[in-house]
């Protein structure tokens, strides 16, 4: 509301002048609050991004390591129901195991299925001697080891029977997943840097701008210590809120991708990180409070160090 | 009005002042003089002359590239930040440009310089709103500079000047913008300030203004040289040295 005119009841407080001693709202502060926004929400979508890939990165590694695939290959001369009544056999041997949750024998037309992309449909697969498979799900908490189990197949004497631990497997995902990761943290930490960069620029050049008010503050006899103070109230509130609705714009465009993400597997694992109540979701939100605690320090510093500079200048013997 | 070999106790005191910028030649060359309290002193000379480079000096935006600047006693150049902010606290400058900040009210302006220092805003409202009143804005408290005609604006920046009654006030082309009637009632205004004693320096470059203001000294700048004559005599006592 506009307040009526020629009233001194409608005059600001002193708190309200000091709050506004440098203009709040004019362009070179709208575009270091733009940069700030846009700059903090990258930076939170991209740690977003990051702690998401570390999830996945666990749920497949998780899997992967909690199985192992038996193949019971054909004997000389044996037929088709021979193997598969070995392959049972050696699936019971299995199951009772300690460290084994469970096994299961694979059906020929499921293990034709497996080949299916590499030799079609042609009906090719059913002139081959395939093996028959026996997935071993493993306990995850006290998995068995591999060599036990194998021990266990050659005590009893299996043969043709190999026991894979997808090892290679686990040891490539491994490798890739920390690759990812380290790239993720990388890219992080590049976001990071040019938001550094760049707010510090931006701050720079608000302040800058407005050298003419901290001109007029310096001569009418303010001291560096009250106009320095004023400067750092002014970029501390306007990079906190920038920041924080940076924050916000992120938190909205992760809950919209987790109604809307294509794959039914990304939305389950944003919801899981971004709105569940685990320690994934309180690591997520304290990484985008350190996220706007840094923003609102680098502001701070570099309106205090603009302002020293600023106030520096002036009082000089070259004008 | 004091010529530098004057008592001592001077408000401002300049001994052999040169001021450069960069590495150009010297705008005012061995400037000298005593300003005491209850002074009335016109700064005249032609374009260019160095007039807003001394005012600058005397308000402490610029320092002298050699010489002594005193003001109220001290050597500005062996001052701390923190003791030249008080002395500009004991100066009020109307600039040429008013220099009003656009994002404020014309109460909050006026206001600043007492809000600056600090002091709580309940003891100087009331102050604020009778220097406006004074100065024919007080139906303009809430208005922004930027509404303000350009009289309105020079008034603003006066009160600014005066609020927080300096000892010395310096007004750079006070009545550069506005019509000769509101000029006059401009010069009123600076002549009653200088008989409630502060110390009054006006650089213009307008002669009536000068031959209508008797018993006031005029210090005449001419390619960086000072000489000084009385306001009757309207002409300046001797041409610079080449």
């Amino acid at each position: 509301m506009t307040p009526p005119p020629n009233t001194e009841d409608a005059l600001p407080s002193a708190a309200h002048m000091r709050r506004n001693l440098l203009p709040r709202m004019h362009a070179p502060m709208r575009t270091f609050m733009v940069a700030v926004l846009t700059m903090v929400w990258l930076a939170a979508l991209a740690a977003g991004a990051l702690l998401l890939l570390r999830q996945a990165i666990g749920v497949w590694t998780e899997g992967v390591v909690a199985e192992a695939t038996a193949q019971v290959l054909p004997l000389d001369g044996e037929r088709a129901e021979q193997t598969l009544a070995r392959a049972r056999r050696v699936a019971d041997a299995l199951a009772g195991q300690p460290g084994v949750r469970e096994t299961r024998v694979l059906s020929p037309a499921e293990g034709r299925a497996l080949l299916e992309p590499w030799l079609g449909d042609s009906g090719l697969a059913l002139n081959l001697p395939m093996p028959v498979l026996i997935a071993v799900r493993l306990d995850p908490r006290g998995p068995a080891r591999i060599e036990d189990l194998r021990r266990v197949l050659k005590e009893r004497r299996f043969a043709n029977v190999m026991l894979d631990s997808h090892g290679r497997w686990v040891r490539e995902l491994s490798d890739l997943a920390s690759t990812s990761l380290l790239l993720g943290a990388g890219v992080l930490v590049l976001l990071l840097l040019a938001l550094v960069v760049l707010v510090t620029h931006a701050a720079r050049s608000a302040l800058e701008a407005n050298r003419g008010v901290i001109e007029v503050l310096h001569l009418i006899g303010a001291q560096d210590r009250f106009i320095a103070r004023q400067v750092e109230l002014h970029f501390l509130r306007g990079a906190f809120l920038a920041a924080s609705a940076g924050i916000g714009l992120a938190w909205l465009t992760f809950a919209l991708l987790a109604f809307l993400a294509p794959a039914v597997g990304i939305r389950e694992s944003i919801r899981e990180v971004f709105f569940g109540f685990g320690e994934q979701t309180l690591q997520a939100y304290l990484i985008w409070l350190l996220i706007i605690v840094i923003t609102t320090l680098v502001s701070l510093t570099a309106a205090r160090i603009s302002a020293t500079r600023i106030l520096a200048s002036m009082f000089h013997e070259n004008g | 009005m004091d010529a530098p070999d004057k008592p001592a106790g001077p408000l401002i005191r300049f001994e052999n002042v040169g001021l450069r910028y960069g590495a150009g030649a010297e705008v005012l060359r061995d400037i000298s003089f005593d300003l005491r309290a209850g002074d009335m002193v016109f700064l005249t000379g032609p374009s260019g002359a160095g007039k807003s480079s001394l005012l600058k000096l005397m308000y402490l935006a610029l320092r002298p590239s050699r010489g002594l600047v005193r003001l109220f006693g001290q050597d500005v150049s062996t001052l701390p930040r923190p003791a030249l902010a008080e002395l500009r606290r004991r100066i009020g400058v109307v600039f040429q440009d008013f220099r009003l900040l656009d994002h404020l009210s014309t109460f909050e302006n006026v206001a600043l310089p007492l809000l600056v220092r600090g002091e709580q805003l309940k003891n100087y409202r009331q102050d604020v709103l009778e220097l406006l009143e004074w100065v024919g804005l007080g139906g303009r408290i809430h208005a922004r500079p930027s509404v303000l005609s350009g009289g309105e604006q020079q008034r603003a920046a006066i009160a600014r000047a005066i609020v927080s009654r300096p000892e010395v006030l310096l007004a750079d082309e006070p009545t550069g913008n506005v019509d000769p009637a509101l000029a006059r009632r401009l010069m009123r205004l600076f002549m009653e300030l200088n008989r409630m004693g502060a110390t009054v320096v006006i650089a213009t470059h307008d002669p009536e203004i000068i031959r209508a203001t008797p018993g006031a000294t005029v210090m005449h700048l001419n390619r960086g040289f000072l000489q000084f004559h009385a306001s009757e005599d309207g002409l300046p006592l001797q041409e610079a040295p080449e």
